[in-house]
């Protein structure tokens, strides 16, 4: 009973194919193949993207990621911690060549693990051509970092490994191609990741490659702290927004002390570095400097407190590194740049801050643009009319330090703003923080998700509580919302279950796909 | 296909199964577009062989399988398929051939001495496999755990103005546990306890390893790693020709690494099985060989 009724949700709108139909014998048309997708007056769609004949699975699917295929929106890639269902080698990407409405997985990344698939991972597709690029922690060989692509991401060939480095952690991926010049039409990509193979404390780096489509895509790695920290390191997070003129910004975070139980109360500048030329020039990351030590690097906040504790904190999660930037992608619009990071700013919270730059950089808002208490993962984008979006999940209800209670809820949230000032708060996603319980490790949602914009729509990807209960996803409410579970599912009863549609399966944490049109 | 080929192919195959082929060209999945059709047939699942979980009720169903370059069917050939798993979707699944063989008879039969669960047939396998790259595999018991003796020297020596923070999410928290051994089934037979390391860290990248403590008794299937203290005076695992390496230690780092005795599972079957073999016959083989034999 329940599997049919989840067979029924999981097809797209006969609308909708039927509209896709008509696209793509009309020639010329203006509107993206993304654009047919929706069902006439949807606005935001949200589909869990577990697929039915993996309805059996309770694994802890966190830390998600996302892309969309700048030359074919209906061609998506997203990835989590989750194990490939048949125990082999490789790990699964979810793919979908229908806009999002329906995913399958397809495991294609080396070196999985029978618990969590991959290590940590992060995918984009080429901005010119369907060539897919991953940047992973090896799930075989701790730390091990692989630079992945592939050709065809709905092919069974496991991913082509580019380069390869050990002790490293927290790649992630960005990919653009030049407005002109030398970088036009190449795949230019960066992975903002921690190198560990330094005794200094310069560990955030930038792998790059200005032809990443041909050969081994020849990645350089450049490490972009100038200041040494010899008893700490960069915070885990580092990220990289590119423009098509060629300016890269990163951010990272740079040690400066550490106290308390094992160090984890730290005190850190965040720092943004700025690029040119997609950093091929001599001195790469060095144009923008700090007037307080003519060092490459503005700090944007100094000071500030990150503590790095790697428990159940905030509601079953771990906190210590939450960063995020975004460029306006705009053609002679690289000068505006968004950055949001997490530290404390009382006794026992983790707040998000968000501040913005408009000359490159060298000045930022002196104070927050939004700030966020208890909150985390946060993603930044900016789409083609200039409107940033902020998604992030905060932790709500009474606050204790490693004790979740029925009263505590995680809620997924997608602020949108044209001016930086005035805000709209999508709450995508709103579930109890007390389940699942957080048996499946650290960390319970993840250290990260995604969110992109194609033209003017926002996409993005998040992890909860997989209940199936319309309530908990409120911006997915009917008329103008549409939620999806593809596993199966009774929203009546709020139930799941197995393939066989009787037996009852608990909840556990899965990834949901999110498209918000404009 | 000789049997010898076969059972090769069983030995990279997640899914193997009897099957007839019903359509030539053709796919169970919207997701394989028309073009990518050439090598795909559809075919039904007539017995299963060996199977992860996931593929255990498909006895009746279609299922995609994507053709081997130049490995060739035709409608209504009934055929042993050696496959892994391409797409799990939402109506079916895609597999890939590895290669096929005309249907044996008493096919299940010959195929494994559990032809009734196929599940158990592969989970026996791939422990099996897990074994026989260990260094050591012994049942015995924890009998205490502990922090690492030189990074405990570390920490102590370490002044609250230069206190190291943690490097990274990932980082493993070493632990060591003792472990007093009953039997040996691989390793050094004279030896009565070994310290095994082991991650304590609730991190993911670890979340497969045994988190071991006292009292906890069943089978240990351990793997040498050479480690030593990184700068932030924490152990470490590191590559054998780094600096600072100390020693190789025993690890478990794969929930197949651990397995209680009151856990029904392969480990169980293997040394209880061997035992009664060895208890029957006196032989003192070695105890590799014998878990061979079961």
């Amino acid at each position: 009973m329940p599997a049919k009724k989840t067979k029924k949700k999981a097809k797209p709108p006969t609308a909708t194919k039927k509209a896709a139909k008509k696209m793509a014998s009309k020639k010329g048309s203006r509107k993206s193949p993304a654009d047919l997708v929706l069902a006439a007056g949807v606005k935001v769609l949200i589909v869990n993207i577990i697929p039915r004949q993996m309805s059996f699975e309770t694994n802890n699917d966190s830390e998600p990621n996302l892309d969309v295929s700048p030359t074919n929106p209906l061609h998506m890639v997203a990835s989590a911690f989750t194990p490939d269902p048949t125990g082999s080698t490789n790990a699964p990407i979810f793919i979908s060549t229908n806009g999002g409405m329906t995913w399958t997985i397809n495991s294609i990344v080396p070196g999985g693990n029978k618990r969590t698939g991959t290590g940590d991972i992060t995918l984009r597709f080429s901005r010119t051509t369907d060539k897919l690029y991953a940047a992973i922690l090896r799930g075989d060989v701790r730390l091990r970092m692989n630079i992945l692509r592939t050709d065809n991401f709905a092919s069974p060939a496991t991913m082509t490994v580019l380069g390869s480095r050990d002790r490293m952690d927290q790649p992630y991926v960005q990919t653009m191609t030049g407005s002109g010049g030398a970088g036009a039409a190449k795949d230019i990509v960066f992975i903002g990741d921690n190198d560990f193979n330094t005794t200094d404390g310069r560990t955030a780096t930038l792998d790059f490659s200005n032809n990443a489509a041909t050969g081994n895509g020849s990645f350089a790695n450049t490490r972009i702290d100038p200041r040494t920290a010899p008893f700490g390191a960069n915070a885990p997070s580092i990220r990289a927004a590119i423009h098509s003129d060629g300016t890269v910004y990163a951010a990272f975070m740079h040690f400066l002390s550490a106290e308390g139980p094992g160090g984890a109360f730290i005190q850190r500048d965040i720092v943004v570095v700025r690029d040119d030329e997609f950093g091929v020039g001599p001195n790469p990351f060095t144009a923008l400097k700090d007037s307080s030590n003519n060092l490459a690097g503005r700090i944007v906040a100094p000071n500030r407190l990150v503590p790095f504790i790697n428990d159940a904190f905030m509601g079953q999660e771990r906190i210590g590194s939450s960063m995020s930037i975004a460029v306006d992608p705009r053609p002679s619009q690289s000068s505006t740049v968004y950055l949001a990071w997490a530290d404390r700013v009382g006794q026992n919270d983790y707040t998000l801050h968000l501040r913005r730059s408009t000359d490159r950089g060298v000045n930022w808002s002196s104070s927050d643009l939004l700030t966020i208490t208890n909150a985390t993962n946060p993603a930044l984008a900016i789409n083609s009319d200039g409107k940033i979006g902020f998604l992030c999940q905060q932790y709500t209800g009474p606050f204790t330090p490693f004790q979740v209670t029925a009263a505590n809820h995680w809620e997924t949230h997608l602020r949108r703003s044209t001016d930086g000032i005035s805000w709209d708060d999508l709450v995508l996603c709103r579930t109890p923080a007390n389940v699942p319980s957080g048996k499946g490790g650290l960390p319970y949602l993840g250290d990260y998700l995604h969110l992109l914009t194609v033209g003017s729509d926002f996409f993005g990807i998040f992890s909860a509580n997989n209940t199936p209960d319309p309530a908990n996803f409120p911006a997915a409410q009917p008329p103008n919302g549409q939620l999806v579970f593809q596993r199966n599912h009774d929203f009546n009863t709020q139930k799941l279950f197995d393939i066989n549609g009787t037996t009852r399966i608990d909840p556990s944490i899965d990834p949901f796909f999110f498209r918000v049109t404009e | 296909m000789n049997s010898s080929r076969a059972e090769e192919l069983a030995g990279q195959a997640r899914f193997v199964f009897n099957g007839t082929v019903k359509k030539l060209k053709a796919a169970t999945l919207p997701e394989i577009k028309k073009k990518d059709r050439e090598r795909t047939i559809i075919v039904r699942v007539d017995q299963i062989l060996h199977a992860p979980p996931i593929f255990t009720n498909r006895v009746g169903q279609d299922v995609t399988v994507q053709l081997k370059k130049g490995e060739k069917v035709s409608v209504g050939q009934q055929a042993e398929f050696y496959t892994n798993s391409w797409l799990i979707g939402n109506e079916s699944v895609a597999l890939v051939s590895l290669g096929h063989r005309a249907v044996q008879k008493a096919s299940a039969a010959t195929f494994s001495a559990t032809p009734a669960d196929p599940v158990r047939t592969l989970a026996t396998r791939d422990m099996q496999v897990h074994v026989d790259n260990a260094d050591m595999v012994c049942s015995g018991r924890v009998t205490s755990v502990r922090m690492p003796e030189e990074e405990l020297n570390t920490l102590s020596a370490e002044s609250s103005a230069n206190v190291h923070p943690p490097l990274s999410e990932h980082d493993p928290n070493w632990q060591e546990a003792v472990v007093e051994i009953d039997d040996m089934h691989k390793g050094p037979t004279e030896k009565k306890s070994v310290v095994v390391r082991f991650p304590s860290s609730k991190d993911r990248m670890w979340a497969d390893a045994p988190k071991f403590r006292p009292g906890q008794s069943g089978y240990f299937v351990l793997h040498k790693a050479p480690m030593g203290i990184n700068a932030q005076g924490k152990v470490a695992a590191m590559a054998a020709d780094t600096i600072g390496v100390q020693d190789e230690y025993y690890t478990a780092l794969h929930e197949d690494d651990f397995q209680p005795f009151e856990h029904q599972g392969p480990l169980n079957e293997m040394f209880t099985s061997a035992k009664v073999s060895d208890d029957e016959s006196g032989a003192k083989d070695d105890a590799k060989d014998v878990v061979h034999q079961a």
